[in-house]
């Protein structure tokens, strides 16, 4: 797993019952870069976590996911057209997508989406362990 | 592919296979909600389980609150991932959940 590939970008419908198939073109690129199980499992859930809060956060009607290789790292960007809406204090069962993400992940960066510069961007970085 | 959810009755509970995530966790939520309200022991067999996402973790969260004092939530063979997230959100401190990792010994 050494060099560069990518990004192979994917649009998608931003519905729940889409996020199946986003996990499949994690699954399908992780197995085409031969990724270790542990890795692959770790960013299937992070994105899939990632994807869903785009739905249940933005309007935005698509998700575009890209992934690229670098190195030993893989980045994987979800980023929709939508306005960010912040949410008051967490209550419990809420947020838990986020802090899932920060522990799955050695990088999370979230770009906010907002009324005069929309779309949201989630970057998520995982590397292989040395 | 979907979520299958089978009822089983030796262990009372049910057979998880496919992969949980927003678009189908109120299926696993209602199916759960009748069974926590008889009470005691509820088992889910998770060993067909390929996928869980933060709000399927959610509803076992509030599925061993609720059985608390009841009884205890059985989570039986969970694959790699679905391991792995349990850990990760200490699920097992939950006094009344009971994560078997090998349970061939226990099943017909």
């Amino acid at each position: 797993m050494i060099g560069t590939d990518g990004p192979v970008v994917e649009r998608f419908r931003s519905h729940p019952s889409v996020l199946y198939h986003i996990r499949q073109f994690v699954r399908e690129h992780a197995t085409r870069c031969s990724l270790d199980s542990e890795m692959t499992n770790d960013l299937l859930l992070a994105v899939s976590e990632a994807c869903a809060n785009s739905m249940l956060h933005t309007a935005s009607p698509t998700i575009r996911v890209s992934w690229t290789l670098r190195g030993n790292c893989v980045e994987v960007d979800v980023a929709d057209d939508g306005v960010f809406k912040r949410r008051a204090p967490m209550v419990d069962g809420a947020g838990h997508g986020i802090a899932l993400m920060t522990a799955l992940v050695d990088e999370l960066t979230i770009r906010e989406g907002t009324e005069r510069r929309p779309g949201t961007l989630v970057r998520l970085v995982k590397c292989r362990d040395d | 592919m979907l979520l299958q959810l089978a009822r089983t009755t030796e262990p009372r509970g049910f057979r998880l296979v496919g992969e949980v995530d927003l678009s189908n966790v109120s299926t696993l939520s209602q199916a759960l909600a009748h069974e926590i309200e008889a009470g005691g022991d509820l088992t889910l067999d998770l060993a067909g389980l390929a996928f869980m996402d933060s709000t399927g973790i959610q509803v076992i969260i509030q599925t061993a609150r609720q059985l608390e004092g009841r009884g205890r939530l059985i989570l039986l063979e969970p694959g790699d991932l679905v391991r792995r997230t349990l850990e990760r959100v200490r699920l097992g401190q939950l006094a009344n959940v009971e994560i078997v990792e090998d349970a061939r010994d226990d099943r017909d």
